[in-house]
């Protein structure tokens, strides 16, 4: 994404999600839902989100003034924390039906129109902020913009997502170097915790996609001084993984990027976060239900090509549930294939890796030492422990 | 600009010193924390300060000059392309580059763990820099070189006396080549055995040095990784898990980057051995077990030693430094290079083994640098070899004492376990409570006059610090690096933006990490700068041309200042 011409300056989107944030303080495990954000209130919870938009417009007015404008929609969300930081901002969107100095009357979709709104008008940079839930609005609302660009501000109570800065001033920060030299964008994972999961005890994530964050190298990569996520070779683990394909087994591929690597050596599309199926070479089925993979691989070898979820580890039984016990119980030991870049198994600890799938009589294919290819020529041993039985 | 705090603790603690010292506080006394600012040149490369007809002082050439010698036969044809600058210039230009650098002798540089930066001692550089050493030709023959050989045979005695092996290869000319030298012994001997295309896995850890996966992928294996348990040592079920018939060897480090001694070591090695596989001690962190623990008896086959570590050779900035690769008799037949043996008639090369593996290097080793790590054995005696790794450890558990007491800082895997002579500590807490990361952190260490290394990446241990203060510092050193580091951390929390941005006093400021790691923009060399960002096409200077005839030139008229 290149600024447009020189007259023109770079218009930043922001969107506020006036009530992110107001569980927390609370000891509530989130901000969703109206009656959450009472209780939240009537404990003392005081919204945080317009403060924050605030510290971060405030630095960026005092280090790239008159270098970007924004767009932004009415009232709290985003609105007033511009005037506040003597911005002029340009409204492109007002909240349907409520009066804008209502801070509760703002919802989900008014942030995804907000963002279609940013679209519309040309936005080259969308900031948002809040939390899980607000990453997950506006990585829905670009999600078909391959050229989208985004980034959060952390205000939420728990942002397992990796499209946020660490801090308003960082993110004021790597907006500047952006505004300085657009450059290089990655696409980092835009995860929410489990809700089915949790009511059970276990802490997971389920990856919803994927955002463009600018890549300046600060905040979001300020773990990774000197190295690189970039230069890291998905293709690498892939072409590994490749090898140990039998093409006449129907071999199927879980979600993710590290597993969508593979897709570039096999004709066809594949999707991003379904659950495909390859044969000879060639993606035969994307997005596939747990039914349409018991009748597409009946009569088949099956092999099984999964990556951990950042963070948590699970390999499945989350965010891929179409792999059921009936098809994960005709998966011999030698048929799993485990990808994970050693930057993911770092920030893992190196394990262990978790399934979670109840019921499973074959469990011990899955559990024990696996073989985790992590590149070409390269593997780890790594634990795989079974989560239903660890949380039980 | 910037501003120093002086954080609470910091002068509690300073005061508690002088306190304990019964010394009063005079007023020529000097903190802890230095009040450093580096010189800032704004040096141009040296091509920039190229100037057209300058030179350095040349010599005419010989009248009569000898022909068909072996250096007219490699002489060039055409001048190299290189800067047209005068003698002072140069001088002048390099001055103030070593300004603007924190070297070896400038700082205390205990911030780069696992590097073992002691002292190198200015005695060894006369005789690293005599005739016998500097001029030491490979094809001269043994009897003119007696003195140097007798050196480098006693060097491979007392390697072998240190770590318990019997034959010793001096040479490899870094310790990364030893490691790659170590990985060519173990395919030769496999191949010997008839098993070469059998054994295609060597398995290392992730707290190792990655070159040991580094050597062994460039060799053509497959590369097998170790992840620690809760205890911090490499998990011994995995290693079970993945031992076979296809094992070729085990590398590994003992204590590992994060300080860890693994006391069960023979284990593991045990453990490969069983199946057929060799074993490699890599002791890039030996500074703690001269005289104390030896190779031999953990049961390995092989090991090293970077000479430019333990052994106080200095690191020359990307080389030559000096590896030292040692095995039992069983592999000493496989050993890259040759040898110095002693016989009747005196000191001499051993004759090249037909079960070697190939040469690392062509000839012998680096001999300044071995000569140096003599020299520095021979000054220490056995008893001294000893004493230097118990006070690298009593060093390194002062250091542990001291940074325990700041907040935000800790010390993964086996709490409470003492380390050897380095430890891998984590700023997680700090980073998640200010947002200032173990980069940034060190970034400001640069404005305290001080190195500062995280950890080889990935980063395993959560924003790490790698830290090894070697048997080379002084306490009030040390004390010194301590108040830097934990009045960096209280800045984190107080002004978490002057840390942002540091350094702030530095020679240069932040530097765009991309223009130095990624190809597309990276320029290595000036010409490469030229060429990627200017568009240049490469140009040849004009050539200054001795005439046979030249007179000696007469000296400039001196220059004035004013």
């Amino acid at each position: 994404m290149s600024h447009p011409g020189s007259e023109d300056k770079p218009a930043i989107g922001l969107v506020v999600n006036p009530i992110a944030g107001l569980g927390g303080p609370a000891g509530l495990k989130g901000s969703d839902g109206p009656s959450i954000q009472h209780a939240a209130l009537e404990r003392g919870a005081t919204p945080q989100a317009n403060d924050r938009a605030l510290r971060m417009l405030s630095r960026l007015a005092g280090i790239a003034s008159e270098r970007f404008r924004v767009l932004t929609a009415q009232g709290h969300m985003g609105e007033y924390a511009a005037l506040q930081a003597g911005l002029d901002p340009q409204i492109v969107h007002r909240p349907s039906s409520v009066s804008a100095s209502d801070l509760f009357g703002t919802t989900h979709q008014d942030t995804r129109h907000a963002v279609q709104k940013f679209r519309d008008h040309g936005a080259n940079l969308v900031l948002f902020v809040g939390g899980d839930g607000t990453a997950r609005d506006v990585q829905g609302a670009l999600a078909d913009d391959p050229l989208h660009l985004a980034l959060g501000i952390p205000a939420g109570v728990k942002m397992q997502s990796a499209v946020f800065a660490r801090s308003p001033e960082e993110a004021a920060a790597i907006v500047s170097d952006w505004l300085d030299s657009p450059g290089k964008v990655s696409a980092m994972e835009v995860a929410d915790i489990d809700e089915d999961a949790r009511r059970r005890g276990i802490l997971a994530s389920k990856l919803h996609g994927y955002l463009n964050v600018p890549d300046t190298r600060r905040g979001l990569q300020g773990g990774k001084v000197g190295s690189s996520v970039a230069l890291e070779s998905l293709a690498g683990l892939a072409s590994e993984a490749y090898s140990k394909i039998d093409p006449e087994a129907m071999c199927i591929l879980g979600p993710g990027q590290t597993v969508q690597a593979l897709s570039h050596l096999l004709d066809g599309e594949s999707s991003l976060l379904g659950v495909d199926l390859a044969h000879r070479g060639r993606i035969i089925g994307t997005d596939l239900s747990a039914e349409e993979l018991h009748q597409r691989t009946a009569g088949h070898r099956v092999q099984l090509v999964v990556s951990p979820i950042g963070g948590q580890g699970f390999l499945f039984g989350r965010g891929n549930q179409q792999l059921d016990v009936a098809i994960l119980s005709r998966i011999e030991r030698d048929d799993l294939i485990i990808l994970c870049s050693s930057t993911k198994l770092a920030k893992l600890g190196g394990g262990p890796l978790y399934i979670d799938v109840p019921n499973l009589n074959n469990s011990q294919v899955f559990t024990g030492y696996q073989r985790v290819i992590c590149g070409p020529q390269q593997t780890a041993s790594i634990r795989v422990a079974d989560a239903s039985t660890l949380s039980a | 600009m910037t501003q120093t705090f002086r954080a609470d603790s910091m002068s509690q603690a300073n005061t508690q010193n002088h306190k304990a010292d019964s010394v009063k506080e005079g007023p020529f006394e000097k903190p802890l924390l230095r009040n450093y600012h580096a010189p800032r040149w704004d040096e141009p490369l040296i091509f920039q300060l190229s100037a057209e007809g300058h030179t350095g002082v040349i010599p005419p050439a010989a009248s009569d000059q000898a022909e068909d010698t072996p250096e007219t036969a490699v002489k060039r044809s055409d001048a190299p392309n290189l800067p047209e600058i005068g003698q002072a210039q140069v001088l002048r230009h390099f001055l103030r580059l070593s300004q603007e650098t924190l070297g070896a002798d400038l700082n205390v540089d205990i911030g780069q763990g696992t590097c073992t930066m002691k002292y190198s001692p200015k005695i060894n550089e006369k005789f690293a820099g005599s005739p016998q050493s500097v001029n030491m030709h490979p094809l001269q023959d043994e009897s003119t070189a007696q003195g140097t050989l007798q050196i480098l045979h006693e060097l491979q005695n007392y390697l072998c006396e240190i770590s318990g092996m019997d034959s010793v290869s001096l040479q490899p000319g870094s310790g990364s080549a030893a490691i790659y030298g170590n990985v060519k012994t173990v395919q030769a001997y496999h191949e010997h055995n008839g098993q070469g295309d059998q054994r295609d896995e060597i398995i290392t850890t992730i707290f190792s040095h990655p070159s040991n996966a580094a050597t062994a992928k460039t060799v053509g294996y497959k590369v097998i990784t170790l992840y620690p348990d809760e205890n911090g040592y490499p998990d011994l079920a995995a290693l079970q898990s993945v031992l076979s018939e296809r094992t070729a060897a085990l590398f590994i480090t003992n204590p590992e980057d994060t300080g860890i001694f693994n006391p069960n070591i023979t284990e593991y090695v045990d453990a490969v051995h069983s199946v057929g596989g060799l074993c490699f001690y890599d002791q890039a962190n030996a500074n703690g077990l001269l005289g104390i623990t030896r190779a031999r008896e953990a049961g390995f086959d092989l090991c090293h030693f970077n000479l430019h570590k333990t052994f106080s050779t200095p690191h020359a900035c990307g080389g030559p430094a000096a590896g030292a690769m040692c095995a039992t008799a069983d592999l000493a037949p496989f050993l890259p290079g040759r040898q110095v043996l002693k016989s009747e008639t005196g000191y001499h090369f051993a004759p090249e083994s037909d079960t070697a593996t190939a040469d690392v290097r062509p000839f012998h080793g680096v001999i300044p640098n071995l000569i140096r790590a003599y020299s520095w054995i021979r000054a220490l005696g056995s008893e001294g070899l000893r004493e230097v790794s118990e006070i690298a450890v009593l060093n390194n558990n002062y250091l542990v004492a001291e940074l325990s007491k700041i907040e935000g800082m800790s010390i993964p895997y086996a709490e409470g376990e003492y380390r050897i002579e380095q430890v891998r500590y984590s700023w997680q807490e700090l980073t998640k409570e200010t947002g200032i990361t173990s980069g940034e952190l060190g970034a400001r260490m640069a404005d305290y006059g001080m190195h500062y290394w995280t950890s080889h990446h990935p980063y395993v241990v959560p924003e790490p610090v790698t830290l090894e203060p070697t048997e080379s510092y002084s306490k009030r050193e040390l004390d010194e690096y301590i108040a830097a580091l934990k009045n960096t951390a209280a800045e984190a929390r107080m002004d978490p933006g002057v840390v942002k941005n540091a350094p702030h006093r530095s020679s240069i400021h932040t530097v765009d990490v991309t223009s130095m790691t990624d190809p597309d923009t990276w320029a290595t060399s000036w010409r490469a700068y030229r060429k990627k960002y200017l568009g240049e096409q490469r140009t040849e200077p004009k050539r200054w041309v001795a005439s046979d005839s030249l007179p000696v030139p007469k000296r400039a008229p001196k220059a004035y200042h004013r």
